[in-house]
């Protein structure tokens, strides 16, 4: 029997085995990695690459009469801090730092509980209840969701018509930071509860029960046993909770009327209403510094807590 | 640290510890422990002794609060403790899987307790060190708990329940996991403690061997319910039912009809073996009854035996197993279900022989179906 016999999908096969074969040749053997990590590589250079223009833009001068770009300075940077339009920038700046601090915190305190409950609760039902009511809301879209807290929250919506029924007339928090505060925390606590559950599942809850009976109340056993042995999941949930109610655009926008606007909204204005890509870019810049910076603090603070609570000198 | 520990002398010594009073615990429409009602005496060791799922486990659960109960109280130390929460019960508890914290370090994992008491750092060095003497591990106190073998976590557990010298110490099942030689050590180990220390203990276990080492007295759960409750012996030689003579051992329960033959007790069988028990007056003339004889009673003969003490029934070899300190027979005999099981310590009959069984006619015990 001949090769050429053979039927033709098999000789397909057989040629990129061969193919295969040279490619496995001991130098491409060695490269294979770095090939592989290639794809990451490009895309996060070109990221790189961005952040560097926006750095190159930011150090420049710009004149707006002209609308073309002037010699390297600190001009744009000093506007964000200088007065008269510095007090802006930097209230809205800790606007944005304060509102998501706090999002941060309390969406913590009630997700924690919520991830706790959905791992520990003995009925089936309860637990794919709790995990859908979490879960929808989360999923359906942000524009879907902040409209409907927007009919919620509105001055003749359905939280001013609920405290209508008890004498308490103008209701609505739209514009407020109430608000804004509302709609974020809505997204943050099922996002706390999602990234905290895995962390929670692998404690075993006889650690629980054996920490009851050698006399640790409920609240005890919070802070020397489930926290403690979740704080991994606690200090990653913080950081993704806390970037992205930093980089929050649409609930200051919908549910603040505008007039609460945070770091997000500002550079977006700048960028399509002023035209003014120099200030924009300081201002992002800015704003990832900072950002980048409390990502780092859950780290340092993991840090500090093994070296006085679980490191021990010998 | 018996010398040190402020030893709390029940006035009325005869006061149980625990003491539970229909306690019911249902988880659907099974019902986990059902109508319990059992007296830990002071300084006892108890066992609770039963298959899987009979419940020994909740009912240690039920006098530690980590399950709540649907009826009937339990009382420690004379309080009913049902609106008590764990952590104010003051008990030690050993779990199977020991849930140390995995976080601390072998001194925090039994500071712990003390901790929570609120207990001066002074006196937790002092404790701490006391406890590990106790179970007899010094100089491992700055270890990570994953660092310790699984016999000395053992004891690292022990000395974090009883280093707040709680009266009462529950043993869940601590020694199942282990291999049987480390078992035997923390038994042994059990038995040192309790004469040591002023300790009630409970334990609960699965291996009736365990259970008979280690007890003051057991009792036996099956289906939620306490069975029995004796001594090691008493359970052994005298079971009340069925359940407990098979649970513990090696017996042959052997169905029949007991005849009283004016003075002269039998058991006929039904295929009409008939052979003669000691008298019992739980069972009249013509009951269902079933009679128990354990597997070492039994002897092995080529005919039957003249001699007036022994009784017997013939058999047929089954099985022969070469066991070490006994060889293990299975034999037939018509009109029985099951093969009988004998001990013996001659393995000179090979299957398939026809045999004489006999065995004295007091050690047979009889229980009414």
């Amino acid at each position: 029997m001949q090769y050429r016999d053979v039927a033709f999908g098999w000789r397909v096969i057989d040629w990129i085995i061969d193919l295969g074969a040279k490619l496995r040749a001991e130098k491409l053997v060695r490269i294979r990695p770095y090939l592989m990590v290639a794809p990451a590589f490009i895309l996060v250079s070109l990221l790189a690459i961005g952040i560097f223009y926006l750095g190159w833009l930011s150090i420049h001068s710009f004149d707006t009469f002209l609308f073309q770009q002037g010699p390297i300075s600190a001009e744009q940077y000093k506007r964000l801090i200088e007065p008269p339009s510095g007090e802006f920038y930097m209230n809205t700046l800790s606007r944005t730092l304060v509102m998501s601090l706090l999002v941060t915190a309390v969406s913590m305190v009630l997700g924690l509980p919520a991830a706790y409950f959905i791992v520990r609760t003995p009925s089936r039902t309860m637990r794919v209840l709790v995990l859908v009511l979490l879960l929808v809301p989360f999923l359906m879209g942000e524009i879907v969701r902040t409209f409907a807290w927007f009919m919620i929250l509105a001055n003749r919506g359905a939280l001013g018509w609920i405290l209508g029924l008890f004498g308490i007339e103008d209701g609505g928090i739209l514009g407020t930071p109430q608000g804004v505060f509302i709609g974020m925390l809505q997204v943050s606590v099922p996002l706390v509860a999602l990234l905290v559950m895995p962390a929670v599942r692998r404690i075993d809850p006889n650690l629980e029960r054996a920490a009851a009976t050698l006399g640790a109340s409920p609240a005890r056993i919070w802070r020397h046993i489930l926290i403690p042995l979740a704080w991994p999941g606690l200090a990653a949930a913080v950081v993704v909770v806390l970037l992205l109610n930093i980089a929050e655009y649409d609930m200051p926008a919908i549910l603040g009327l505008g007039r609460l606007p945070f770091v997000a909204n500002i550079i977006g204005d700048i960028y399509t209403l002023q035209q003014n890509l120099y200030l924009g870019s300081a201002f992002s810049l800015v704003l990832l510094v900072i950002s980048s910076l409390m990502i780092m603090l859950p780290f340092i603070l993991i840090r500090l807590y093994w070296i006085y609570f679980v490191a021990r000198k010998t | 640290m018996s010398n040190t520990q402020s030893i709390e002398k029940d006035a009325e010594t005869s006061r149980p510890v625990v003491k539970l009073s229909g306690v019911i615990k249902s988880y659907g429409s099974l019902n986990a422990i059902d109508n319990v009602d059992l007296e830990i005496r002071p300084r006892e060791l108890f066992t609770l002794l039963g298959p899987s799922g009979s419940g020994k486990s909740t009912v240690l659960r039920a006098i530690a609060g980590l399950v709540s109960i649907d009826s009937g109280h339990v009382h420690i130390k004379g309080e009913d403790v049902l609106n008590v929460p764990t952590f104010k019960r003051n008990i030690g508890m050993v779990f199977q899987s020991l849930a140390l914290f995995p976080h601390m370090s072998v001194f925090d994992n039994i500071a712990f307790p003390l901790r929570m008491r609120r207990i001066g750092r002074g006196e937790i060095v002092q404790k701490v060190a006391e406890s590990l003497d106790i179970v007899r591990l010094p100089d491992i106190a700055q270890r990570k708990v994953h660092e310790l073998s699984g016999g000395q976590q053992q004891r690292v557990a022990l000395a974090r329940a009883l280093v707040y010298n709680p009266s009462l110490l529950l043993l869940d099942e601590p020694f199942g996991a282990l291999d049987k030689r480390l078992r035997e050590e923390m038994q042994l180990e059990i038995v040192r403690l309790h004469r040591e220390i002023d300790v009630t203990i409970i334990n609960v276990t699965h291996d009736q061997v365990e259970a008979m080492i280690l007890s003051d007295r057991i009792g036996v759960m099956n289906h939620g319910k306490i069975v029995q409750v004796e001594s090691g012996e008493d359970l052994y030689r005298r079971p009340k039912t069925k359940f407990v003579a098979e649970f513990l051992g090696r017996a042959n329960c052997i169905d029949g009809t007991y005849r009283d033959n004016n003075g002269d007790p039998h058991v006929v069988t039904s295929a009409g073996a008939a052979f003669s028990v000691a008298g019992n007056s739980d069972v009249s003339d013509g009951l269902q009854c079933t009679a128990i004889i354990r597997a070492e009673d039994i002897e092995l003969h080529e005919a039957r035996t003249d001699d007036n003490g022994l009784t017997g029934i013939a058999a047929k070899v089954e099985l022969r197993l070469f066991e070490g300190e006994a060889v293990y027979y299975e034999l037939i005999v018509d009109g029985l279900k099951y093969p009988l099981r004998v001990a013996s310590k001659t393995s000179r009959f090979s299957p398939g022989s026809e045999v004489w069984l006999a065995w004295r006619a007091e050690q047979v015990w009889l229980v009414k179906d």
